[in-house]
């Protein structure tokens, strides 16, 4: 009987098509690897309750912003269910995993300063403005590509009192421009964990090289009008200055008997070695703090975070107000600005807004679970990993082969169960997933129960064509399939609940999702392919034994 | 050719199912024991890559001169290199911190009085003098205590083997830490969907068999893999973590095949005898868990000496889980099922 060429079926070339796809995607959109093979660490964030959807959204932008907050490092944060937060840093040097632990838990506590004295803190942010209807967001100004931010927030009655109080009047005239009276306003500095409980060693050779960074400084956004004297005045640091003469005896005094507010002390490590053991008697707390080539040190350790300049507006010169007891209160304030493109105006929004709302987190985290793999014993792993793979295809097609005797078996058992790990790859590329030792067990879980499945449709097929009692593949098929199926559901069904419910167990989630991924892919798309494959095959024997002279003859159905 | 597993004394079988049953449970409650692993217990693990450690000094070097308990050191060489893998648990005090600042949490809205006492009661056992009166405050100051404190711990184990055994610089350590609350909750979640999933797995079963007996046989099968897989991998003393519990569900996917070929065969299909039908699945059906069990396997193999510990323990399951499926399946689910058919059909013929 003349058969339609196999590579015609359609089952075949939808799977064709889909592993062209899924080969596609892996090129394009790259695996994303978890810390287990990449090396990094991953900090599982456990919180003290349940977070709704937005305070999830902001606690993943905290904690970003926390691990990352020069966007220099390699940093994705994402959440499990409700109170697990996942965060991978590619960062395996055990003092700076320390350090960024140690940042995770921090309180986040803003300070607005203006000339040296603090204005209001985070305390007294009533709200945070995000509604668009009361002017929260970013809008095209119609020049060029450029943006215009807003974010408004509400002050509670006395801070309001006590900024316009300080702001009066801060802005001085400069001259006149198309009839526009210009102005050149003070600047309020906005800091998170000032550390107020410090000594700050300040070597003069640091503060020289600061001077000239503030200008190049890529972390915080400094006005040119503003110097590194006006930064130190408003950060009102405990500083201890010190040059090639070394403390004098009232700062050794103070490093050795600090008050009992004083926590810490902060020196950078290129502190010289004779001043660093100098600081050896100290009760404080040493935090060495290294040096940035853009950025001025004493920025970093202040925890300044923006430079925002007053309007003429709100220091009430337009519209003009005498006198300061005439200053309405103003407990809505908003500040504005200018981007290039909406994204990076939209980058400003959610900077400044986790600035205000202290970068404290909603909700505590109450524990941290964390895994540290060095890059050289990840790539291991995955190598590994791969070994395991094809070894353990290879025991099945053996396996196989001693059962059934016949390489045309083997080969199309091999090429379906790739096909069907290259698939469940190509989705994971698809949905940019994150592929950890979980995820790859998942994977396993889902080309195995397909090997499974295949070998018990070829038996099946053959079966019933050795004792030539069934009346054609339509039964058998059925029956195969239905097999397949049920078994392709309870598969599906045992692991269903951890995708749900599982959240709360973290690195499951991964396993789940490609296990599901991989049994739906498989019997959608490789099993019945498998089938024709099968079918072809078993049609071509038949033949082949007819042609020699096999005969059957057709036995009386039971 | 076709092995004759059935005959007409097929009840026999279900003997051994039965006893061994008994016997996995007495191993898992009464001896040895089963020993839940880091992810559900808490404690940390570092993997170090260096063929300069041995287990006694290492053993002898963390419980007595850091005062850490429990703890686990075993080395492995193969191929791929050597490595000691080092478990301990945390220290009584941190623990008891911890569960301190759990429960502070949990009555937290409603007695915050209750609630500062413990959060000030955990400070203490950490020999910490609170810095403030205000619940919110002392729950930031408690979590921080406490991850410095266990983060102080790796760190000074970490130093301490590095001093004691030369270690290179750049020696990689694989550290992985688990907090007994998250552990906890781990666990309990991990119980929660396996009942889940059990109970969803006999809607399914049902829902495609609707046969009662048969179904109830299918689940039975399951439930007998799982546990000759958790009671083998305690008799060779390895622990039940996160990875095992996903292996558990894997098992599920591996297994249910053959039992549902059995049934399938047993019940839907007309023609030769009852008997004859059984006895074909088997030889099938050996060979597809032949292939789990030969592909799992490679895997312990690998991942042993490779010390990828989270494959191993998945192996190890799905290993012995297929063992526990053979017997599960051709000795007591086949039985139960030609029960069931004879109570239906008659006798069978030999």
């Amino acid at each position: 009987m003349a058969q339609q060429a196999l590579w015609k079926n359609w089952k075949v070339l939808l799977w064709g098509l889909f592993i062209i796809g899924s080969l596609f995607l892996i090129a394009t959109n790259g695996l994303k690897l978890g810390t287990e093979f990449s090396g990094g660490t991953l900090f599982q964030l456990q919180l003290a309750e349940p977070a709704n959807t937005q305070q999830l959204q902001d606690i993943r932008l905290i904690v970003e912003k926390r691990l990352n907050p020069t966007g220099i490092r390699d940093v994705s944060v994402s959440s499990t269910g409700q109170s697990i937060i996942l965060a991978q840093v590619a960062e395996t040097d055990p003092e700076a995993v320390e350090q960024l632990q140690g940042l995770l838990l921090k309180q986040g506590r803003f300070e607005s300063f203006l000339k040296g004295e603090k204005i209001f803190d985070g305390s007294q942010i009533v709200q945070v403005i995000e509604n668009p209807n009361q002017g929260y967001g970013a809008h095209p100004t119609g020049v060029g590509n450029n943006y215009q931010w807003t974010l408004p927030f509400l002050l509670n009655e006395k801070a309001a009192q006590d900024f316009t109080r300080a702001a009066f009047h801060q802005c001085t005239a400069t001259g006149f421009v198309n009839n526009q009276k210009q102005y050149q306003c003070e600047y309020t500095y906005f800091f998170i964990d000032r550390p107020s409980n410090a000594l700050i060693v300040y070597p003069k050779s640091v503060r020289t090289a600061d001077n000239e960074k503030v200008f190049t400084a890529t972390n915080v956004q400094i006005p040119s009008e503003v110097d590194l004297d006006d930064i130190l005045a408003n950060s009102q640091l405990q500083l201890i200055e010190v040059d090639s003469n070394g403390f004098t005896e009232a700062q050794l005094t103070m490093i050795n008997s600090p008050g009992a507010e004083i926590k810490n002390i902060i020196y950078p490590k290129s502190l010289d070695a004779s001043l660093k053991s100098q600081l050896d008697g100290t009760p404080l707390n040493k935090v060495e703090v290294a040096e940035d080539i853009r950025n001025p040190w004493i920025v970093n350790v202040s925890g300044l975070r923006d430079v925002i300049g007053l309007t003429p507006s709100v220091v009430h010169l337009e519209p003009f107000v005498e006198k300061v007891e005439d200053a309405a209160p103003q407990q809505f304030l908003v500040i504005q600005g200018t981007a290039p493109d909406a994204a990076t105006a939209k980058q400003r929004l959610d900077d400044l807004k986790i600035l205000l709302k202290s970068g404290a987190l909603p909700i505590p985290i109450v524990s941290i679970n964390k895994q540290t793999v060095s890059a050289e014993l990840g790539a291991s792993f995955l190598s590994n990993v791969w070994l395991m793979g094809i070894l353990a295809l290879l025991v099945v097609a053996l396996i196989v082969f001693i059962r059934y005797r016949a390489l045309n078996l083997v080969a199309p058992l091999l090429v379906v169960g790739l096909s069907e790990v290259i698939m469940i790859l190509g989705f994971a590329a698809l949905v940019k997933w994150n592929l950890d030792l979980a995820s790859m067990a998942g994977i396993l879980a889902a080309v195995g129960t397909g090997v499974d499945s295949e070998v018990i449709m070829t038996d099946e097929l053959m079966r019933g064509e050795e004792e030539h009692e069934e009346k054609g593949w339509v039964n058998r098929a059925k029956r195969a399939f239905f097999i397949v199926v049920a078994s392709a559901s309870t598969n599906i069904a045992s692991v269903l609940p951890l995708l749900f419910f599982g959240s709360g167990l973290g690195k499951l989630s991964g396993f789940a999702l490609t296990t599901i991924a991989g049994v739906l892919l498989g019997i959608l798309i490789s099993r019945p392919a498998f089938q024709e494959i099968i079918k072809t095959i078993l049609i071509r024997k038949t033949e082949h034994k007819h042609a020699h002279g096999d005969g059957h003859h057709a036995a009386p159905a039971q | 050719m076709v092995f004759q597993l059935y005959d007409k004394n097929y009840k026999r079988l279900m003997i051994i199912p039965a006893v061994l049953a008994i016997a996995f449970l007495l191993i898992l409650l009464v001896f040895p024991g089963i020993k839940l692993g880091l992810d559900f217990v808490g404690g940390v693990r570092v993997v170090v890559n260096t063929d300069k450690l041995s287990e006694k000094p290492v053993q002898e070097l963390l419980s007595q001169e850091l005062n850490l308990k429990e703890v686990k050191v075993s080395v492995v060489t193969s191929p791929f290199g050597t490595s000691a893998r080092i478990e301990y648990a945390e220290p009584q005090e941190l623990t008891q911190a911890r569960q301190l600042l759990d429960q502070a949490l949990q009555v937290k809205a409603t007695a915050p009085t209750q609630a500062r006492s413990l959060l000030t009661q955990s400070l203490t056992t950490l020999n910490i003098t609170p810095t403030s009166e205000v619940v919110d405050d002392l729950v930031t100051q408690a979590s921080q205590a406490i991850n410095t404190r266990s983060t102080e711990l790796s760190n000074s184990v970490r130093q301490k083997l590095t001093e004691r055994f030369s270690l290179p610089a750049d020696t990689s350590f694989t550290i992985e830490e688990v907090t007994p609350t998250f552990g906890a909750t781990f666990l309990s979640n991990a119980i929660f969907v396996g009942i889940i999933s059990i109970l969803l797995l006999t809607i399914v079963i049902f829902i495609f068999f609707r046969e009662v007996v048969p179904s109830l046989a299918m689940i039975q099968a399951i439930l007998f893999d799982m546990l000759t897989a958790v009671a083998l991998t305690t008799l060779f003393g390895f622990s039940i973590t996160l990875s095992s519990v996903a292996a558990l569900l894997m098992l599920v996917g591996f297994s249910i095949d053959t039992d549902i070929l059995l049934t399938t065969r047993a019940l839907k299909r007309q023609d030769k005898t009852v008997l004859a039908r059984m006895n074909e699945s088997v030889m099938t059906g050996l060979t597809v868990t032949s292939t789990v069990m030969g592909a799992s396997l490679v895997m312990l193999i690998v991942s042993y000496t490779a010390q990828i510990s989270t494959i191993f323990e998945i192996a190890a399951i799905v290993f012995f889980g297929s063992i526990g499926d053979v017997i599960a399946t051709y000795l007591m689910n086949g039985p139960i099922l030609l029960w069931y058919w004879e109570s239906k059909h008659g006798k069978v013929e030999a």
